[in-house]
């Protein structure tokens, strides 16, 4: 089952699915200063879930990521772990790969690239 | 007249005005001669004997004259005459004045107009006259019989009248300066003579009182010709006369001939002696001159190996040794070995194969610095054989027989060294020899100390100079030439300095600068002000800036000292250079059309001075254009002041040139060098061209977006590489957000592209600047800069006139993450 969600803005595009155990979050669009928040906002209700098992954000389809962004994902970790569970970063395109590693946060979240 | 004279006689006075006279002082034989026959003519020429007598000492008068003003020798001069035998009644004899001449012809006419001869005879009166007669070996009975009177004829001399008891004229000698008497005289026919007195006022030397004797024999024949004689015995005394004459003339040739032969003798004696003591003199002045030309030749050669060499080859040549040379006292543990540097004579290998020279004593006294040791056979020297296992030299070592060994002392009293020098031949070395290699010892010494001195100093200036002096950097577009000179005298380093420093935006710092004064201490304060410069550029301060902090770190200095700078800015995108001067010489701007500009005007303080402000100054530098850097060595000349050398400068830079260097080294050859130079020329010729693009960004969340599509366009528009597009995209949102973020004012964003480089800058309204924050890996913030700073080539910020422009260069290679 996957529904689709128009973004509340900023160019942001949002889908979620249905994992066996958790919850699947994939994200579109360019992540900067002007939409980081909304990312935010919309993640950070299933970060804050205790009962979800796992949480995985796809990335495939962002085209842009900048330190803002970055930050937004910092906060959905912390909240993630505040909760008992981990962010799994999935699909990572390569700029966003590159950045992770230059600024040591390749070591922070768990990237994964199966199929989910 | 009579058969045996010349029936021509010459006017004897007329001889006198043509001959001038005769000098007493330096009365000749030749002077004799001609003075007697004029004196033999002027008594026969005369009437009478009366009229002779009177000839006679008038002649001498008007003849006589002593030195060079010709003042007349003779105060007086008389001549007395025997009267004729009286009568029975009147049985005396007198001697009566016949001629009298000179400055007082009259003195004591009463006393000396008619004299008894009794009187003369018994020493009462005329006792000159008596002295006379006596000299010519009459005694007083022969004075008045004339007995033992017929053939005598003679000379008195009184050298020196005043105080002398024959003298009775003294008031006379005084007044009159009389210095000599002369007398002279002879016997007339019968018992009758002749006497001549001469008072002179120039000294007569006994030899010239000799010559006397000819004088009177002429008087004597002169005087005869007028003689009452009867005629056989009148011939008789002629004959006589002419005989003594000869005789006279005789004996006073042989005596001539005799003083003229030991003068001979002693001259050839002297000239012997001369002809010795100048070969002496000879042989001296060359050992001094070939010392000297050896010591100057010496003394400027500044290679010790070079300087060692030819000392050696030089002694060697000037002894005439068949080989020499050159050991250095090198001593090891054992106190033994000598080092052995130059040979001259003989190939090297020839000494290989031998111990160096030992500390036998043979060597000793060269090594200890004791003693030149000269021999003329060492085999035969007591020193030689006592250095067991040797007895004397080793087999096969050079054939020594000769040996003359000095040390070479240094001015400092240490012995450097020592040149032995050998011969197979004995007895080759001579004390000139030991002089010579003594005297090339001590020159070498002395050049030896000066190549160390040189070397040691020469060393550390230069190794000064190249640690403090910058390595250009290779810019794209901008040609440098520098050159630094070092003032031909001398070897002190200068606190001359030039340097170029890549600023970013592809900027360039041009600096030029001048620590007052020379050595160490100017070459240091050089060092730091140069890092200064490096540091402050590195803040990308402008000039007037720079210059303001360098002034306050100056004058913090321990020691107050000035410099002078010139800090330039050349930025390629404004086609401008922005200058500051402090008490520099005017860098001079070369237009791409030729023109020659000096930028020279409100020329700075020197900094150190402190407190006044530093004023910048843009001008335009494009494409072609070039800024000449220099220090005050360039156009500095004695005797002219610095406008003229700025002018004559202007004048070459005019002048096209092939190339940079071309025109550098015209400008460096033209200079006087007499202080150091440094010169930097530094040509703007942009290679590829460079393309610029900018926007304008509200303050608002979209800038960002609205950035990273005008990047993007742009970057693609100019065919950059898209992985290179992404990084300048991540930046330009970085830079741009942290304007929008933190500035909150309009913003400028550019990008320029040039030789493949990218650079993107962002100018906001805010003059804080941004710092980069340490992050945690939690930390949500402060991530921008440091993306910025993983991306880029490199980035900075600087402030500008009413903001700040932070900017962030990226190159193909360093795209990606370090490694």
């Amino acid at each position: 089952m996957t529904s689709t969600y128009s973004g509340d803005g900023a160019g942001l595009t949002f889908r979620t699915g249905d994992l066996p155990d958790g919850l699947r979050l994939a994200v579109g669009g360019e992540i900067d200063f002007q939409s980081a928040h909304v990312l935010r906002a919309r993640a950070a209700g299933p970060a804050a879930d205790p009962a979800l098992a796992r949480l995985v954000l796809d990335l495939t389809d962002v085209t842009f990521c900048d330190s803002s962004g970055l930050g937004a994902l910092i906060a959905l970790h912390k909240t993630r772990a505040a909760a008992g569970g981990r962010l799994e970063l999935a699909h990572v395109p390569a700029p966003l790969r590159h950045l992770l590693r230059i600024t040591n946060l390749d070591e922070v979240f768990t990237l994964i690239d199966e199929p989910v | 007249m009579t058969p045996q004279e010349p029936t021509h006689v010459p006017d004897p006075t007329a001889a006198l005005d043509a001959t001038g006279g005769y000098d007493l002082a330096t009365f000749s034989l030749s002077d004799t001669v001609r003075c007697g026959r004029d004196l033999r003519h002027a008594a026969r020429g005369a009437p009478d004997l009366h009229s002779a007598a009177q000839a006679v000492v008038d002649y001498l008068v008007k003849a006589l004259h002593g030195g060079d003003d010709g003042e007349p020798s003779c105060a007086l001069a008389r001549l007395f005459l025997t009267e004729p035998a009286g009568d029975a009644d009147a049985p005396d004899r007198y001697l009566g004045l016949a001629g009298t001449a000179g400055d007082v012809p009259d003195l004591a006419l009463d006393r000396y107009r008619r004299i008894p001869l009794a009187d003369v005879a018994a020493g009462r009166t005329a006792p000159l006259v008596a002295a006379l007669l006596r000299e010519l070996g009459l005694d007083p009975a022969g004075i008045l019989t004339g007995v033992g009177l017929p053939s005598w004829f003679g000379v008195l001399h009184v050298p020196d009248p005043a105080g002398s008891p024959v003298v009775a004229e003294q008031a006379f000698v005084a007044d009159h300066r009389v210095r000599s008497i002369v007398g002279f005289g002879g016997a007339l026919t019968g018992a009758d003579f002749f006497a001549v007195l001469l008072f002179s006022r120039t000294p007569v030397t006994a030899q010239t009182a000799e010559l006397f004797h000819s004088i009177a024999v002429n008087v004597q024949l002169g005087l005869l010709e007028h003689a009452p004689v009867d005629e056989p015995t009148g011939r008789v005394e002629r004959r006589l006369a002419w005989e003594r004459l000869v005789g006279a003339m005789e004996s006073t040739l042989t005596e001539q001939a005799l003083r003229l032969e030991s003068s001979v003798t002693d001259l050839s004696r002297t000239r012997d002696r001369l002809v010795t003591s100048q070969h002496r003199l000879t042989a001296e002045a060359e050992l001094v001159e070939t010392l000297y030309s050896v010591g100057s030749k010496l003394s400027a050669v500044l290679d010790l190996n070079t300087l060692v060499q030819y000392a050696t080859d030089a002694v060697t040549r000037l002894v005439g040794a068949a080989f020499g040379s050159f050991f250095y006292n090198v001593t090891d543990e054992n106190g033994e070995s000598y080092l052995l540097y130059a040979l001259s004579g003989v190939p090297r290998d020839r000494f290989e194969r031998f111990p160096m020279p030992r500390n036998t004593q043979v060597f000793g006294p060269t090594f200890d610095g004791t003693a030149v040791v000269r021999s003329a056979d060492i085999r035969t020297d007591p020193r030689y054989g006592h250095n067991p296992p040797y007895t004397g030299t080793p087999p096969g070592h050079l054939p020594v027989v000769s040996y003359l060994a000095v040390p070479v002392i240094s001015p400092t009293g240490v012995v450097i060294g020592g040149f032995f020098l050998g011969d197979p031949e004995p007895g080759r070395f001579s004390d000139r020899h030991e002089r010579i290699a003594v005297g090339i010892a001590a020159q070498t010494a002395i050049a030896m100390d000066n190549a160390g001195l040189y070397r040691q100093q020469r060393h550390a200036a230069a190794e000064l100079q190249r640690s403090l002096l910058p390595t250009l950097p290779v810019l794209p577009g901008m040609t440098l030439t520098s050159r630094y000179l070092p003032a031909t005298r001398g070897y002190q380093v200068g606190g001359d300095w030039v340097d170029v420093i890549p600023l970013p935006a592809g900027r360039t710092a041009l600096v030029v600068g001048d620590v007052m004064g020379k050595g160490m201490k100017a070459a240091a304060v050089m060092g730091q002000l140069r890092t200064a410069v490096r540091a402050y550029a590195g803040l990308d301060l402008p000039p007037a800036e720079v210059l303001r902090r360098l002034d306050t770190l100056l004058g913090q200095l321990p020691v107050p000292q000035l410099a002078t700078c010139v800090y330039a800015v050349h930025d390629p995108l404004a086609d401008t250079l922005s200058v500051a001067s402090a008490g520099h010489v005017p860098p001079a701007v070369l237009g791409g059309d030729g023109t020659v500009r000096y930028v020279d005007d409100r020329l700075g303080p020197p900094l150190g001075v402190g407190s006044r402000p530093f004023v910048q100054r843009r001008v335009p530098f494009g494409a072609g254009a070039a800024l000449l850097l220099f220090t005050d060595g360039l156009i500095e000349r004695r005797g002219q002041d610095i406008v003229d050398g700025l002018s004559r400068l202007a004048a070459q830079l005019a002048v096209p040139a092939d190339s940079d260097e071309r025109l550098v080294d015209r400008l460096v050859a033209a200079a006087e060098q007499s202080d150091d130079t440094a010169v930097l020329l530094a040509r703007w010729r942009p290679t590829t061209p460079r393309r610029t693009a900018a926007c304008r960004l509200a303050p608002s969340p979209g800038s960002a977006r609205a950035a990273r599509r005008f990047v993007a366009d742009t970057l693609r528009a100019w065919d950059v590489p898209e992985d290179l597009v992404a990084d300048a995209v991540a930046v330009a949102d970085e830079l741009v957000v942290n304007a929008v973020r933190h500035a909150g004012t309009d913003a400028r964003l550019r990008v320029h592209r040039a030789d493949g480089r990218i650079q993107v800058d962002v100018a906001d309204h805010d003059p804080r600047l941004p710092r980069r924050i340490p992050t945690g890996p939690y930390d949500e913030g402060h991530r921008g800069l440091q993306i910025v700073e993983s991306l880029s080539h490199r980035w900075g910020v600087r402030a500008t006139e009413d903001g700040k422009l932070v900017w962030a260069e990226l190159r193909p290679a360093a795209t990606g993450a370090a490694p």
